[in-house]
């Protein structure tokens, strides 16, 4: 069975590139054979921005996937293109899923996009060397970056979203989204994030990288003492740290708690299976979301939350702290910022207008004020 | 000096066996299989020439009817795309094929264009090496496989992992290197050539000496990119020593012996050889082997450098061009030698091609059966055109003698039945030695003809 994978590391073309994820999917392989003699896997992993390109080369001539691994937006705007087929999941089978990874798979016409098998999320890193305790508050982490401490994070919205929680900003960006005037508080929140995003900036011990992989090779490095991180990129820096690596949640703010994003893992069904192809996909699926399945490969490769609430309420508590904290709730929690974040990465002009604001207010001149009423002219525009 | 495991070369082709394998698993699928069986129905149909012979139109030339099976693949392939059925791997296939049959087409284009336009050499070193590349790359992409087959790491040399997508671009870089490295190397060689005075002949070998150099560079560039760093060459150098030892001798010899012979500048591009008699021209000065062009009739021959190095060779381009040349021609015995020299010497001197210095020279050199026989020799400044030279001057030689009545005569040899006790009648026949006839009219009875011309 042909598995096309969207690769989650955000790499840089290197000779390396994929590495952590090949090795991953080379073990889950030889797990899978030992429960499900009968299938047999050959995954392709392919750089995020070019799954949709080759897959359509690939689908159109006959030669497409019978799995397609991507996370939801992707797998929506491929079901969009006509590259994959909607899936059509029993109430049993939606049973074993938490509703809220259900729904943002759901297309308008209510069918799905494809079946979540697993959730990545958004942490803290830091390196235990150098950091005895992750800071728990943004004044903890204004305080160590104070003692020499180095923090890194990313100048995107998508990696920056965490922050906007513990000033309760995306009030803000949701009424923006919505077309909406915010509230004047909201507004005055949305500000006070860019104030501090303002001030980070000036600090010597606040680094703002480009990209994940950017960060990650400066924290591997040694470089940094604390980064903002995704499960999904676990196995990369534990390789590396070892036993140095440290995980917590990301630090809150004094309005509220961080809001990470969390990421889902969709397995979506190919276009051009044969029916042999399309009832072992099925069969495969079916398999994924079963607790048995959720809980090992949850626990043995700790890069993401299972999707099954039952799974999840066995794993989470010898997960390592930051994931342990996940929850049912905490996932309603955050799922405006999802929301938000891929309402924002479905539209990529949108996406390069932000990321011009940030850039702007991170690097350049641009005063917070002025940001704020930018960013959400821009959303307003861009809807 | 004993080599550590890292040092060993393995070869793990599974990984890429067990990828080919998956393609199998598209055969499972109708439309694949549906697509596959049009292009093979189409490919024997094109092979056993029904869809030219139906075409029946002898007016389009063979190029354009060629590309009949590929366009019927394409059109298939919209048709396909209209029903709502994959469509891509007629597609693929069908513009692969147009892409092979063009190749005619596009040549004759070119030619139309330029008749000098180097069409083979363009299509050999270009346009077939992309052909390959594209269609080796697109179909990989086509299976799913890019990521997976360049990243499989196949063979591990001297502990560097060489994946199979480093493999390939660096046989691909090494190939541009090779037919691309002529370039800079001219342009070098020029630049050489305007800053420090360099005389042209020598550029040519100059241009062979950077060229050389462009490629151990690149070659050493291709290989620190695949990652074999300076451990891994000591530990190639130590295995290539014994292979030179062994097996790759000659290579080594011919390779080492074009250098030596570039630094002597005796066999160099564009010198003259004479190679079992025959003058030829040295083309080009290679790693194995010389090129040269044979100026009797054009053939290109290959000789392994070595032989150059160590066998000796007659260059008339050594150290000066030009060549002496002479020509052997015989006058009756009633003529005058002064006279038939002096002819000689105007007739060589007022060729255009012929030098002045040093000079022409005529002899007598000897008194031979039926006649005297002279020898002219003359100087020509490219060893190349003393065999049109020689032809001229013997052309001239026979006008100038006809104008003039000088006879050369040839001995002649007349059977007659024999008749024994010989008449009179024939032992005066047998008699008669070489005649001095005039070219076109049939030998009479030599005798007599010999004293009449003696009496003239």
């Amino acid at each position: 069975m042909k598995v096309a994978q969207a690769s989650n590391e955000n790499e840089q073309h290197s000779s390396h590139r994929f590495e952590a994820e090949r090795k991953i999917t080379r073990d889950f392989q030889h797990q899978l054979i030992q429960k499900q003699p009968g299938i047999k896997l050959h995954p392709s992993i392919y750089p995020e921005e070019s799954l949709e390109r080759e897959l359509k080369v690939q689908t159109n001539s006959g030669l497409g996937p019978d799995l397609v691994i991507a996370d939801s937006n992707q797998a929506l705007s491929l079901l969009a293109l006509g590259l994959t087929e909607p899936i059509k999941l029993t109430k049993e089978r939606q049973n074993l899923i938490n509703p809220a990874a259900l729904e943002r798979v759901k297309t308008a016409t209510g069918s799905l996009a494809g079946q979540p098998v697993s959730q990545f999320l958004q942490l803290a890193c830091f390196d235990k060397r150098k950091l005895k305790k992750a800071p728990t508050t943004l004044s903890e982490l204004s305080a160590d970056s104070g003692k020499g401490k180095i923090f890194g994070m990313v100048t995107n919205i998508q990696d920056l979203y965490w922050s906007l929680g513990s000033f309760g900003a995306g009030e803000a960006l949701t009424a923006s989204l919505a077309g909406k005037k915010a509230t004047e508080a909201a507004h005055e929140r949305l500000t006070l994030w860019m104030r501090w995003l303002k001030a980070s900036s000036y600090q010597q011990n606040i680094v703002f990288l480009r990209n994940q992989a950017a960060l990650r090779k400066a924290f591997i490095q040694g470089e940094m003492s604390w980064i903002s991180c995704w499960s999904s990129q676990l196995p990369q820096l534990r390789k590396e740290l070892k036993d140095h690596l440290g995980i917590a949640p990301l630090p809150s703010g004094n309005f509220g708690r961080a809001t990470p994003i969390t990421r889902l893992q969709v397995w979506a069904l190919g276009k051009n299976s044969s029916k042999r192809q399309r009832a072992e996909s099925l069969h495969l699926l079916n398999f994924m979301v079963q607790p048995w399945a959720q809980k090992t490969y949850a626990l043995k490769y700790q890069t993401g939350f299972p999707v099954n609430p039952a799974a999840a309420l066995i794993v989470s508590k010898q997960l390592p702290a930051g994931f342990s904290k996940f929850s049912e709730d905490e996932n309603k929690r955050v799922s405006r910022g999802d929301a938000i974040v891929s309402a924002i990465n479905a539209k990529p002009r949108l996406r390069k207008d932000i990321q011009s604001t940030l850039n702007k207010l991170i690097f350049d001149g641009l005063s917070p004020e002025k940001a704020a009423t930018e960013l959400q002219n821009q959303m307003k525009a861009n809807r | 000096m004993t080599l550590s495991m890292p040092y060993l070369i393995t070869i793990n082709p599974g990984a890429i066996l067990n990828e080919l394998l998956s393609w199998l698993s598209y055969l499972n699928r109708g439309t694949v299989l549906l697509q596959l069986f049009l292009v093979g129905i189409v490919m024997v149909a094109e092979q056993r020439g029904a869809l030219r012979r139906r075409m029946e139109l002898r007016l389009v030339p063979e190029y354009i009817r060629v590309l009949i099976g590929p366009l019927l693949l394409l059109i298939s392939s919209g048709l396909f795309l209209l029903v709502g059925l994959p469509w891509g791997l007629l597609r693929y296939f069908g513009l692969l094929w147009l892409g092979w049959m063009s190749f005619t087409p596009l040549k004759i284009l070119l030619l139309s264009i330029n008749k000098k336009f180097p069409v083979d050499e363009l299509e050999s070193t270009f346009l077939r090496p992309v052909y390959f590349i594209v269609a080796t790359m697109s179909f990989i992409r086509l299976m799913g496989s890019t990521e997976n087959l360049a990243q499989t790491p196949i063979a591990n040399l001297f502990g560097v992992e060489l994946t199979l997508g480093r493999i390939y671009l660096a046989i691909i870089a090494i190939y541009v290197i090779m037919t691309l490295s002529s370039r800079p190397a001219t342009f070098l060689a020029w630049l050489s050539g305007v800053l420090f005075g360099v005389r042209p002949k020598n550029r040519r070998g100059m241009e062979l000496l950077f060229r050389y150099s462009v490629i151990i560079i690149g070659i050493i560039g291709v290989a620190y990119f695949i990652g074999i760093d300076g451990t891994a060459f000591i530990a190639i150098a130590g295995g290539l020593s014994v292979g030179i030892g062994f097996g790759i001798k000659e290579i080594i010899s011919n390779f080492i012996s074009g250098i030596w012979l570039l630094f002597e500048g005796s066999v160099r591009p564009g010198e003259i050889l004479m190679v079992n008699g025959d003058p030829c021209t040295v083309r080009k000065l290679g790693l194995r082997a010389t090129q040269l062009r044979r100026g009797r009739d054009g053939a290109e021959l290959l000789i392994p450098n070595q032989i150059f190095f160590t066998q000796e060779a007659t260059s008339f381009t050594a150290t000066e061009t030009s060549r002496r040349d002479s020509v052997v021609v015989g006058a009756a015995y009633e003529h005058d030698p002064d006279i038939i020299v002096e002819l000689l010497i105007t007739i060589a001197k007022e060729h255009k091609k012929v030098l002045e210095y040093p000079p022409v020279k005529a002899f007598v050199i000897d008194f031979a059966e039926s006649s005297i026989n002279y020898k002219v020799l003359f100087w020509v400044a490219n060893p190349l055109d003393s065999f049109e030279i020689g032809s001229d001057i013997r052309r001239t030689i026979w006008k100038q003698f006809e104008q003039k009545g000088i006879t050369i005569p040839f001995p002649q040899r007349q059977i007659y039945p024999m008749e024994w006790p010989p008449s009179l009648q024939q032992s005066m026949h047998s008699a008669g030695g070489g005649g001095v006839v005039t070219q076109g009219i049939e030998p009479e009875l030599t005798g007599s003809n010999e004293k009449a011309n003696g009496e003239a």
